[in-house]
């Protein structure tokens, strides 16, 4: 009986199967999100941070790339809203630039290890034994290792650049979606819809993709989002520890690093780059702690 | 235990921290007065001067050794020191010098030609070591030493050589170190320097401090510090934090952006041109810039004169030649290709290149002697100089190790890089642009002109210094005209002090000599 219960709550959070009396799962979701401040705030966060990444070159007031050496250093005015760096070029242009690096850098990676996450957390979930064994070794090898020294390596030997930087933030992440994934996967394919599916001669391939996976998502939805904003912080401090973008290109961990040392003389190049991966990071982490709220069933 | 016990054993438990606390501080305070600190960023590689190649080793090891002659304060000509007077044979193969009385080793061996001997020829072939980086540099041309006196020893060189002096007066290779004490230490050498200099070695601490004191014996005027400890500290503003709060007395290696600080705390900030040359390199045999339309247009396109001022914030010398204005032979009439832009649109223009054209630049992303910000940043303030004109310059940035390696492979189209002078000679920096200096990659732009080649074999062996001036003044000239290399800067070197050190000064060659400091 508890099963069955378990069963139709599953089945309506995923919107498979449609009752007319209820509302629809995605009005329910919305209801729900709704209701969470801290998704609602995240994601408002998100929207203009976006909005900033996208419309970068019409909100921007000036070049990022052209240098004004003789004004290099100067603190916020009102021609240069937050200040000038050490090359004399606006900062408040290269946040707005930094905002598509940092953006595209958090969600390639985060889809990258999701890839690779889901699909070895699947294989080791669904089959077990031995290839479990082996995938979730080789995972667990890879997370014993500090993540940000496993992407100091990668980046050591794939050298410098936004791409390599995604590939090694991705990489080093896998582990961690792979296990959530093998972890749903393992109560969920117990469930007796699965076995239903199997008896009515629906291969492996069917089962996982098509009966299994959909029913993993929520937790998996709920890390990822907070999987961006720990790569976006890591790419950060990849750029910050020179690993990261060639220059010129504006990259928050790359300004910040540039910034320390005119720390004392000139606080304001660390503290707003600084102060825009905080607040994306925050974002990220409001909207994942709020969508966790929403989608837990237990929660309901 | 009862409660009350307790907090009695506590109490004792308090009380006797305080106290040891106490005598730790009362320790490192008594004698304060006669013990003189000084702060650099690391440990020396070694103390034996035939086997470093380091600044900070050269700095520790002028307080304990001195070499036959040693350069005049401020600059770099020079004076006699353990040699009083020599004599040139008139072919300029033979050099005779007389050494002066009286004079000991901190071991207590005598100083005298024999020493002499042995100290250069431990570094001559056959005796000579892979690892002994300067011995070739040094002692260029000796073919061996003779003894004639006991006081009285004598050079003999393969060819005539302008440099010698200049030479011997360096930090390393060149100073004289006891030949008992080589014998007795043997690798362990490289740990217990033993030399003639007014303070003598004490201890190492790996990582923390080297310490020195007094010579008794010494031949001079007497160190006015009895004791003076270098300490290692490796961040420049912890440097100078512990300069502010007294823990030290001395620093070097001041971050530009620390100077307001330490001024506001009434240290001193001593600024001495330093002995180097900031540039940017072209390759000039390949294409593009093999053509000198072009490196004439990109040299005109960069305001050398904004860098100086704000990328450096004025802590800079803007270079007109690639030789620092105190080496003698530096030549204040050159003139290289100054900002213009007007004019560097047309060049580009004349060759071939009205659109612009785009090129890529190889540079380092840690800061270096010459160049205090860094390579990535100031190859991104070009970059902007350069997008007025045009021309698109792209990037790559290395870490310094890997850096040399692309450099060597000749990666991209042009480099930035820079050089730190050795003994105070013009050669010394225009052998850079020397054809046969191409192989080994000191001429990493590979440029090749053999009028220059003709003048810096002429200067080498031409010992009238008006007529080196003649020779080098030529060379600059050519150097100028063929524009191999745009000037950045020549960057200066920085120490500060606190308010009640008397004395002290940087040498260009990035020295010091801390027997005439007190405080």
């Amino acid at each position: 009986m508890e099963a069955n219960i378990e069963v139709k709550k599953q089945i309506k959070a995923n919107g498979h199967v449609h009752v007319d009396k209820v509302k629809g799962p995605f009005a329910e979701f919305v209801e729900r999100f709704m209701k969470s401040r801290s998704a609602v705030i995240g994601l408002g966060i998100l929207i203009v941070l976006i909005c900033c990444a996208v419309f970068a070159p019409i909100l921007a007031p000036y070049n990022p790339y052209e240098s004004n050496l003789p004004i290099a250093l100067q603190a916020p005015s009102a021609e240069h809203i937050l200040g000038v760096d050490e090359l004399g070029r606006d900062i408040f242009s290269r946040i707005l630039y930094g905002a598509q690096v940092s953006l595209v850098v958090g969600v390639e990676a985060v889809t990258l290890a999701l890839f690779f996450g889901i699909l070895l957390g699947a294989l080791a979930g669904f089959y077990g034994g031995k290839v479990d064994t082996a995938i979730m070794g080789v995972m667990d090898v890879m997370l014993s290792f500090p993540s940000i020294l496993l992407a100091l390596a990668f980046m050591t030997v794939l050298g410098r650049g936004i791409d390599k930087a995604v590939i090694a933030i991705g990489i080093v992440s896998i582990p961690q979606y792979a296990r959530i994934v093998r972890g749903s996967v393992l109560s969920v394919k117990e469930n007796v819809y699965v076995t239903a599916a199997r008896a009515i001669g629906n291969n492996d391939r069917r089962l996982i993709f098509v009966h299994i996976l959909p029913n993993v998502l929520a937790p998996i939805i709920v890390r990822s989002t907070i999987g961006i904003s720990e790569a976006i912080l890591e790419a950060a401090a990849l750029g910050f520890l020179g690993l990261g973008v060639m220059p010129p290109t504006a990259e928050w961990g790359t300004m910040l690093g540039a910034g320390r040392q005119t720390i004392f003389n000139a606080p304001h190049i660390v503290t707003f780059p600084g102060l825009a991966i905080t607040l994306t990071v925050m974002a990220f982490n409001l909207l994942g702690d709020g969508l966790r709220d929403v989608l837990d069933p237990r929660l309901k | 235990m009862g409660k009350r016990s307790l907090a009695l054993l506590l109490m004792l438990v308090f009380a006797t921290s305080i106290a040891l606390v106490g005598c730790g501080g009362s320790k490192s305070t008594s004698g304060a007065n006669s013990v003189l600190v000084f702060a650099q960023g690391s440990d020396p590689r070694g103390l034996d001067p035939a086997y470093v190649d380091d600044g900070e080793s050269a700095k520790i090891m002028m307080q304990i050794f001195e070499g036959l002659v040693r350069y005049k304060p401020g600059s770099t000509e020079v004076q006699p020191l353990l040699a009083t007077e020599w004599t040139t044979s008139a072919d300029g193969k033979e050099w005779t010098f007389k050494l002066r009385k009286d004079v000991k080793f901190h071991d207590g061996t005598a100083f005298n030609a024999q020493a002499v001997k042995f100290s250069i020829e431990r570094q001559l072939p056959p005796n000579r070591k892979d690892d002994m980086p300067y011995a070739e540099f040094t002692f260029d041309g000796i073919t061996k030493v003779e003894v004639i006196d006991d006081l009285t020893v004598k050079i003999i060189l393969e060819k005539p050589s302008a440099t010698l002096l200049a030479n011997l007066a360096m930090a390393l290779a060149a100073p004289i170190v006891s030949p008992e004490a080589v014998k007795k230490h043997g690798d362990k050498f490289i740990e217990n320097p033993v030399g003639t200099g007014p303070y003598k070695f004490v201890k190492w601490d790996k990582g923390q401090q080297v310490e020195l004191v007094q010579f008794d014996g010494y031949w001079g005027t007497k160190p006015k510090m009895a004791k003076v400890v270098y300490k290692f500290t490796k961040e420049n503003s912890v440097r100078a934090a512990d300069l502010m709060t007294g823990s030290t007395d001395i620093m070097d290696g001041v971050d530009i952006n620390d100077i307001k600080a330490l001024e506001a705390k009434g240290m001193t900030v001593i600024k001495t041109p330093g002995m180097n040359i900031n540039y940017m390199g072209f390759y000039t045999y390949k294409k593009p810039f093999d053509n000198l339309k072009l490196r004439k247009a990109v040299s005109m396109a960069i305001n050398r004169q904004n860098l100086v001022d704000y990328l450096y914030q004025g802590n800079a010398q803007l270079p007109n030649t690639m030789l620092p204005s105190f080496i003698p032979g530096y030549a204040k009439e050159v003139k290289p290709y100054d900002y213009n832009i007007e004019e560097a649109k047309k060049l580009l223009a004349e060759a071939g290149y009205a659109n612009g054209f785009e090129f890529t630049a190889i540079t380092y992303s840690n800061p270096r002697p010459y160049n205090p910000v860094n390579g990535e940043k100031l190859a991104a303030a070009i970059q902007a100089d350069l997008a007025k004109i045009g021309v698109k310059m792209n990037i790559k940035s290395y870490p310094w190790k890997e850096y040399k390696q692309v450099l060597n492979d000749g990666e991209g189209d042009a480099y930035f890089y820079g050089w730190i002078g050795d003994n105070g000679d013009p050669d010394n920096f225009l052998m850079l642009l020397e054809t046969a200096n191409i192989k080994g990659s000191l001429n990493s732009s590979k440029y090749s002109n053999p009028k220059m080649d003709e003048l810096l074999a002429q200067g080498r062996t031409t010992l009238d210094p008006a007529k080196r001036v003649a020779i080098y003044t030529e060379a600059q000239k050519i150097a100028a005209e063929d524009a191999p290399w745009v000037l950045i800067s020549h960057s200066i070197d920085m120490a500060a002090h606190r308010p009640n050190v008397k004395g002290f000064a940087l040498h260009p060659t990035g020295v010091h000599w801390l027997d005439i400091v007190s405080k």
